[in-house]
């Protein structure tokens, strides 16, 4: 099948922009009226709070949440040149989650509120300058994946023990939101603090597209195209620990997004990784948009955690890449 | 595996023969002991054994008592031996009685048997009669019913007030109060916060949506019952937690009234519940003035 990459593009925003809209007005339960009839009918305060202060900052995020793990994924999987280099499976997700736990139990973010998304992009920052590190030159797949095991164990056991030090009892039985991301009941506050430096994020990595097209031929065949590849890997490195540690510290990690949404559009992009990059947004953000609307339909006492969908739908994939990249290695 | 077992052993042994020792020595001294030495594993029965014991008769209560916000006779706690809810903590006491609660592992439960320790088992009251049934056993068993029976009469007294001032208006003219616990956990029907909402004069919103207790209040289905009243615990935030963020949500601010507990008033259920239901009425007489 072959579609123009215009095409593509279109089909994939359109679809991103239905799901925001859908999810907009979804009626909480079965008894509850649509919203949006709700808000045309009658100038009704209850469902215009309903929509401007829990529907559009929940909305929202998961759309700008969504777009930055899908641009995070396909900018990390460029730069390591690594297919399976995803926020959530190498531990730069989980380094956020750290970082953000930090500012937010320390009392930090109840000063200034900004810690918390700075916490978490310096903890995603520094998971993703290890891993280049290590992993940088041309490492093989396991090298990067077993630094990634490693990374998340650290970052895990850290915040479990961030949480447990905390005095407030509350604390420990909150790694699950760390661990499994959930967009429940979110406020604009947190749209606010974690969206403007997703947005500068988003502008790195766009910026630095151009320049993965050439990479992708070779760094030595990029310098003699007038690449200067320190820059290009400063701003994918900069942009991905941008948009995942500002979305993690309000979403918690939210997994498999970035892994997923660009290997089932690089065939459709013509490998380009420019055009990957923008496809992958707009698909983070649609699959992102589409999980937050089953959460909520799903029937549970309690409402099911976002990283829950992402990783069943997922893992199953990387469990798939691994056999085809065994394949490819035999 | 093996280390643990025999290192276990260990301890059975070593807690068997000072047991022995102490009754012995029990038998030589001849005197009958004359106050009952009591220690508690849970926090709900430490909280009624400070409350009803004389201090001497005290000989452990657990760590969780030193926590205002989880017990109100946190600075009394403190003077006690305290121990973590487990058997092994006080097996070195000399003790008469041990009193365990619904949070009491069987496994604590099972060892206090077999070392024939008197025990007391008295669960969470989930009424204000469980409650009473709660504090009579204990009494009766510490030997402090007089002081019991008098804190009930007053408990019941004052709840007696309250039910006749309530009853002045009609009960389907009510306001709706919700609590709101950290987390968003409410209470709802066949709970001991339920029943002090009746005698205070409100309807529980949550059993408009048939919520139960320890059941989530949505925030969008708190905002479209509209309560009048939204009853929190007072937040100690020094250091915060996600769940206690959820009650300064930008779309929760100014909806309703709001009515703070300290979270130790009804962490454990004790006779100064009538003080929490007396508080809130205080609030619903707020509520109509304005």
């Amino acid at each position: 099948m072959k579609v123009g990459f215009t095409k593509l593009l279109l089909l994939l925003a359109t679809t991103m922009l239905s799901l925001f809209c859908l999810s907009l007005i979804l009626p909480s339960s079965f008894a509850e009226p649509f919203l949006l009839l709700e808000l045309l009918s009658k100038d009704s305060d209850i469902a215009r709070t309903i929509f401007l202060e829990l529907r559009i900052p929940r909305t929202s995020l998961a759309l700008i949440v969504g777009a930055s793990l899908g641009l995070a994924g396909a900018a990390m999987q460029g730069l390591l040149r690594n297919p399976l280099a995803e926020p959530g499976v190498v531990g730069v997700s989980g380094s956020a989650a750290l970082g953000a736990t930090l500012a937010f139990y320390s009392g930090l973010a109840s000063i200034m509120p900004l810690a918390l998304p700075l916490g978490g992009i310096a903890g995603a920052l520094l998971a993703v300058i290890l891993l280049f590190t290590i992993a940088g030159k041309r490492a093989g797949i396991a090298t990067l994946l077993l630094a990634g095991i490693a990374i998340n164990a650290i970052a895990g056991a850290l915040t479990a023990l961030v949480l447990n030090l905390s005095p407030n009892p509350f604390a420990a039985m909150e790694i699950i939101f760390w661990q499994m991301g959930s967009l429940a009941d979110r406020s604009l506050l947190h749209l606010q603090l974690a969206g403007p430096l997703m947005l500068i994020g988003w502008a790195l990595i766009l910026l630095a597209a151009p320049a993965t097209r050439a990479l992708s031929l070779g760094e030595a065949t990029a310098v003699s195209l007038g690449i200067n590849i320190r820059n290009t890997q400063v701003k994918i490195i900069g942009g991905t620990a941008l948009c995942v540690g500002a979305g993690v510290a309000v979403t918690g990690v939210i997994g498999f997004v970035g892994l997923v949404v660009p290997h089932l559009l690089r065939k459709l992009c013509n490998n380009d990784p420019a055009q990957l990059l923008l496809a992958s947004a707009a698909g983070g953000a649609s699959l992102l948009l589409a999980a937050d609307i089953a959460v909520r339909c799903i029937p549970a006492s309690a409402e099911l955690k976002l990283g829950v969908i992402t990783a069943l739908l997922g893992a199953p994939f990387f469990l798939y890449l691994i056999f085809q990249l065994r394949k490819l290695e035999q | 595996m093996g280390i643990s077992a025999i290192s276990r052993l260990g301890l059975y042994i070593v807690v068997a023969a000072m047991a022995m020792s102490s009754a012995a020595t029990n038998e030589n001294v001849g005197a009958p002991a004359t106050t009952l030495r009591i220690a508690s594993l849970n926090l709900c029965t430490d909280t009624l054994l400070l409350q009803y014991a004389d201090p001497e008769q005290i000989a452990s209560v657990t760590w969780l008592s030193s926590d205002p916000n989880l017990s109100p006779f946190a600075a009394y706690a403190r003077t006690f031996h305290r121990n973590q809810g487990r058997a092994e903590g006080i097996l070195r006491r000399p003790i008469d009685l041990v009193l365990t609660g619904p949070t009491t592992s069987t496994a604590t439960r099972a060892m206090l048997k077999r070392m024939e320790i008197a025990t007391l088992h008295l669960d969470d009251a989930n009424s204000i009669d469980a409650l009473s049934r709660n504090i009579r056993r204990l009494t009766q068993a510490i030997g402090q019913t007089t002081r019991g029976d008098e804190s009930l009469q007053l408990m019941y007294n004052t709840l007696a007030k309250l039910a006749r001032g309530s009853k002045e208006t009609a009960k389907d003219q009510w306001p709706y109060a919700a609590f709101i616990q950290p987390n968003g956990l409410t209470v709802g029907q066949g709970s001991l916060s339920d029943e002090l909402l009746h005698y205070a004069g409100f309807r529980n919103a949550a059993t408009l949506l048939g919520l139960r207790t320890y059941q989530r209040f949505p925030l969008e289905s708190l905002l479209r019952v509209r309560p009048d009243l939204l009853i929190v615990q007072t937040q100690h935030r020094r250091y915060p937690s996600l769940a206690q963020e959820l009650l300064r949500h930008p779309a929760l601010v100014g909806t309703a009234l709001r009515h703070e507990i300290q979270p130790s008033a009804l962490m454990c259920a004790t006779t100064s519940i009538a003080d929490v239901a007396v508080a809130l009425a205080t609030t619903r007489q707020r509520l109509g003035r304005l």
